[in-house]
């Protein structure tokens, strides 16, 4: 019921990632995954004081809540189960997104199972704690006992921890107490003491605290949840090579951030560093740990993929060598056919992408000569990474996990990334911005229509990746901005720095227009009344009559 | 000087501040020449705006009780304005008049009227002489 | 000799919705050592005019000075020497006192640090070094004034500042407001709605009726010049015309009768009514400052309400 975007866009959220398990269940696998971590970057409320007051018994409040988070993670597995009966479109054993399910249980049950007496859930740390306590045991239990056994381990556990909290919630909730200091003499020489300016360090304490206090938790107190989905990010850079999907999810700490940060403007503070008081931890930090995860993945977890592995299936195919990602297809003129210096010639695979037809020019067909499919792997390893490999060198470095790095991650396009990356960023706060003004003195659009067209700009990849996922892992989007970021970069100067300002620009001019808009935005938010779709989705179900 | 105000009086702040000044130059408990708080002190003192003071100090120099001399402080006027006899007549009428309306509703008598004014007149006064009393 | 008056309004406009103002037309300034009481009913737009003198709100009309400098143009240099204290709580609530306190120092370079140590004692809070979070609501809004007081501003502006404060902690918010008045002659700017508190800041009353200036007026000339006449069930046929006259300020029913305000005296009140009216024998009186107020801002009220 309060900050309804994040609620909004969760549920939003889980039904997506209910459709698309159905849809594209590849495509969808690990994306899944965050669509559920995302439910609950709500963290599962008890209850309002407000219910607390009502004539309600506390287990009721209690059940409420936590059965509602419950639906949200269990009706897409259901849909998917039913949706799936029996086709081949079941890509993930069934065990295993059962498990998944298990242990979201009780990572929604535990908490609740801290001081169920009291209407305030526990504080961040200690649920995230809780999680990270849960989350080793259950991944081993999954992975290694026998299916059955492992859906009954967690089904005991799941019942013994609802039991417990059935019985220890009491009839009626209560509030926490106040928690106060008693002051100690000590401090009062202490606080004598401070007659000298103190270090800045200690002054700039409040400040550094406060930006990453922007998150509300469900009692309404702020919160350091913007922590949490610092984590989810992460774990999105390592799970996830396409770090573009983290815009996506941008909104939320961006959001956080602004909220968090708002009691500065009655300090003399300068615009700018409000500003960057809001685009630090909403942007640059969630951003830098996705590239954190990424850096973490691409050293630890180094996977030097084959050119096919997130390449589009053809079906002129002789084998899989010649398969390239779709940022390597070229533009189709007229007949898609291919022609060697020799006369030899192929059908290239044509795919459309957005009305645009794309070929991929280094297909080999069936009925093609080995001199061929060695002339087309020269041309598609030199393109893909930069090196001609012949097949036989090609085979045995894939064998041995030795293939260099492709010509999408080189320097010149991981700077080319990032200066994009942020201007997306740095765009996307710039709308924020704007959505919240004051057009013609008097109105601002209305929560419907910002809601509405931040889910519409922000979840338009994700469905041009449905419409065109053709193939795994890879997303069509992204291949896109890669295409387009390969021909910018081939435009740009040789010298890495040069590189760097020239691409920087476009971020830094965004940027200019940000603060121009900042600074004439109104710092304050009048009470505004929640929308009633956001209030109607955030809403349990009264499941219970009043007794 | 001890003053006691209250900010839901039916009088400003700044007139209760001029009749308890009056009165006390009348009953004697502030004499000819004594240095009356400043503006600040008697803000700080009963909480209240130093304009409201100074307002207060305006008019009661305006009517002649009170003298500001700069740089010294304001003091008692040693000689008490002279008020013309009519306007003295006419205000002391209002006042009596407002007096015996009030005493006859309440069902009381002149003479009773008589012996309330002794009292106040006592209380005015008499005060250091009634305290002496007791102590001797 | 004129000078800049350390805070001004002109016509100042603001809304939130298209149609509905929630200021129009707002214009007054506040000179140095002056003291004004923003008075209104909730929502009147009082907390807005404020945060438009702050800079967090931008005016859709007319303009904003303070010092002479635009508060949305120049936040770092007008806000240094501005003390603030808001409706609601916005300090962080993890932070704890002594870290405020430093920060606040870092911020405002004309920090005393010797006035701070005996407010935070004054209040009671020396040595108490919980979180913000922790403390009662009180004790809140004295760390907010402690911030706001202790660097000796030039202009405080008190936005329902004793909300929820005991007794005793009210007086003591003002004889701090006082003191800062007197030895460095700041200038405060205050809503509140507790008439005792306004009576005693004294000054000037700026009353806030539905987005509109009704009055601007010495607190003082308020008690004295404008009084309240009630006009009787039987002289109804009159209560048009008296609404037009130019010294009557509103007319509302009260009950069976009618209440109408008046600037002028009792006496010249009774006198024009019945000259104009032949109305004699009216109950006509000055009021204290809070019936004045429901007098003039107050909603209908009729018999059939219960």
């Amino acid at each position: 019921m309060r900050r309804n975007l994040p609620s909004f866009i969760a549920v939003l959220f889980s039904i997506f990632g209910a459709l698309s398990l159905v849809v594209v269940p590849r495509l969808a696998a690990e994306q899944a995954l965050l669509f559920f971590i995302v439910i609950y970057g709500a963290i599962p409320r008890r209850g309002s004081i407000f219910e607390a007051s009502l004539p309600i018994r506390g287990r009721e409040i209690v059940a409420a809540r936590v059965l509602w988070i419950l639906a949200l993670v269990w009706l897409p597995i259901v849909a998917w189960l039913i949706a799936t009966v029996g086709s081949e479109l079941r890509a993930l054993p069934v065990a295993m997104v059962l498990d998944a399910g298990a242990v979201l249980t009780l990572a929604v049950l535990l908490p609740c199972a801290i001081r169920p007496e009291q209407v305030d859930e526990p504080p961040v740390w200690l649920t995230a704690l809780l999680w990270i306590a849960l989350a080793a045991p259950s991944v081993a239990v999954a992975r290694f006992l026998p299916p059955v056994v492992s859906m009954a381990t967690f089904a005991v556990a799941i019942v013994v921890t609802a039991r417990w909290i059935w019985i220890r919630v009491p009839g009626s909730l209560e509030v926490a107490p106040r928690k106060t200091l008693k002051e100690k003499p000590s401090n009062l020489a202490r606080s004598l003491s401070t007659i000298e300016p103190a270090a800045s360090g200690r002054a700039w304490k409040p400040l550094l605290l406060a930006l990453f206090q922007g998150g509300k938790n469900a009692s309404g107190n702020q919160s350091y949840s913007i922590l949490i989905w610092y984590a989810l990010f992460l774990i999105l850079g390592l799970t996830n090579e396409n770090s573009f999907v983290a815009l996506i999810y941008l909104m939320l700490p961006l959001s956080m951030a602004r909220q968090g940060t708002r009691w500065l403007t009655a300090f003399p503070i300068s615009n700018r560093a409000r500003l960057w008081c809001v685009l630090v931890p909403g942007v640059f930090i969630a951003l830098g740990c996705v590239g954190l995860g990424g850096l973490v993945s691409s050293t630890f977890f180094r996977n030097r993929m084959s050119m096919s592995a997130n390449a589009p299936e053809g079906s002129h195919y002789r084998d899989d060598l010649t398969r390239v990602p779709l940022e390597f297809w070229h533009r189709a003129t007229g007949e898609p056919v291919i022609r060697a210096p020799w006369g030899e010639t192929a059908m290239a695979d044509t795919l459309s992408v957005l009305r645009v037809e794309l070929q991929n020019p280094y297909t080999t067909n069936v009925g093609n000569s080995p001199r061929f499919v060695e002339w087309q792997l020269h041309r598609a390893t030199t393109a893909v990474y930069g090196l001609p490999m012949t097949i036989a060198v090609y085979r045995s470095r894939k064998a041995a996990s030795t293939l260099p790095p492709k010509a999408i991650s080189s320097q010149r396009m991981q700077i080319l990334n990032v200066m994009t990356l942020i201007g997306i960023a740095l765009l996307l706060a710039f709308l924020v911005e704007l959505s919240q003004r004051y057009w013609f003195e008097g109105n601002r659009l209305s929560n419907y229509i910002v809601q509405s067209f931040f889910a519409l700009f922000l979840l338009s990849p994700i469905a041009v990746d449905w419409i065109y996922a053709k193939y795994p892992m890879s997303s069509v989007t992204r291949s896109i901005v890669e295409a387009a970021l390969l021909r910018v970069s081939a435009f740009l100067p040789a010298s890495l720095l040069a590189l760097t300002i020239i691409s920087a620009l476009p971020a830094i001019a965004i940027y200019a227009m940000l603060q121009w808009q900042f600074d004439r935005a109104d710092s304050v938010e009048p009470r505004r009344s929640e929308s009633r779709v956001g209030r109607f989705l955030a809403r349990p179900a009264p499941f219970f009559r009043t007794s | 000087m001890h003053l006691l105000i209250n900010p839901g009086d039916d009088l400003p702040i700044y007139r209760q501040i001029m009749r308890q000044v009056m009165d006390a130059i009348a009953g004697g408990r502030l004499t000819a020449g004594e240095r009356l708080a400043s503006h600040r002190e008697l803000s700080e003192q009963l909480v209240i705006a130093p304009l409201t003071v100074k307002k207060a100090y305006d008019e009661l120099e305006a009517l002649g009780y009170i003298e500001s001399q700069r740089g010294r402080g304001t003091f008692v006027n040693a000689r008490l304005p002279k008020v013309s006899r009519a306007v003295r007549d006419s205000q002391l009428l209002d006042a009596a008049r407002s007096l015996l309306s009030q005493a006859y509703l309440a069902g009381l008598r002149y003479a009773d009227v008589l012996k309330v004014l002794a009292d106040a007149n006592h209380d005015l006064t008499d005060e250091p002489t009634r305290t002496r009393r007791k102590e001797s | 000799m004129p000078t800049t008056p350390v805070l001004e309004f002109r016509d100042i406009a603001r809304s939130f919705r298209r149609g509905e103002p929630v200021l129009s037309n707002v214009s007054f300034s506040l000179a140095r050592e002056e003291v004004v009481a923003l008075l209104g009913r909730n929502g009147s737009g009082k907390t807005t005019l404020i945060q438009i003198a702050m800079g967090m709100l931008f005016p859709h009309a007319g303009t904003v000075r303070v010092f002479g400098m635009s508060p949305t143009d120049e936040p770092v240099a007008v806000k240094k020497r501005i003390g603030y204290v808001a409706e609601q709580q916005i300090l962080p609530s993890r932070s704890t006192i002594p870290d405020l306190m430093a920060f606040h120092r870092y911020l405002f370079p004309t920090w005393d640090v010797a006035l701070e140590r005996s407010l935070l004692s004054r209040f009671g809070l020396s040595g108490n070094s919980s979180r913000m979070s922790h403390l009662s609501k009180g004790q809140a809004r004295q760390v907010a004034l402690i911030c706001a007081v202790a660097h000796r501003p030039e202009l405080l502006i008190l936005d329902e500042p004793a909300g929820g404060l005991d007794p005793a902690a009210r007086r003591e918010f003002l004889e701090t407001s006082i003191q800062l008045l007197n030895r460095e002659g700041t200038a405060i700017l205050f809503s509140s709605h507790h008439m005792s508190d306004v009576e005693r800041l004294g000054g000037r009353v700026v009353l806030l009726d539905e987005g509109k200036v009704r009055i601007d007026d010495d607190l003082d000339a308020l008690r004295e010049s404008y009084c309240i006449a009630v006009i009787p069930r039987y002289a109804a046929h009159a209560i048009t015309t008296i609404e037009q006259l130019p010294e009557c300020l509103k007319v509302h029913q009260q009950y069976t009768d009618w209440h109408a305000v008046f600037r002028g005296t009792p006496q010249s009140v009774q006198a024009l009514l019945h000259d104009t009216f032949g109305l004699k024998h009216l109950q006509c009186a000055t009021v204290p400052l809070e019936e004045l107020f429901i007098e003039l801002v107050g909603g209908e009220r009729t018999a059939e309400a219960l």
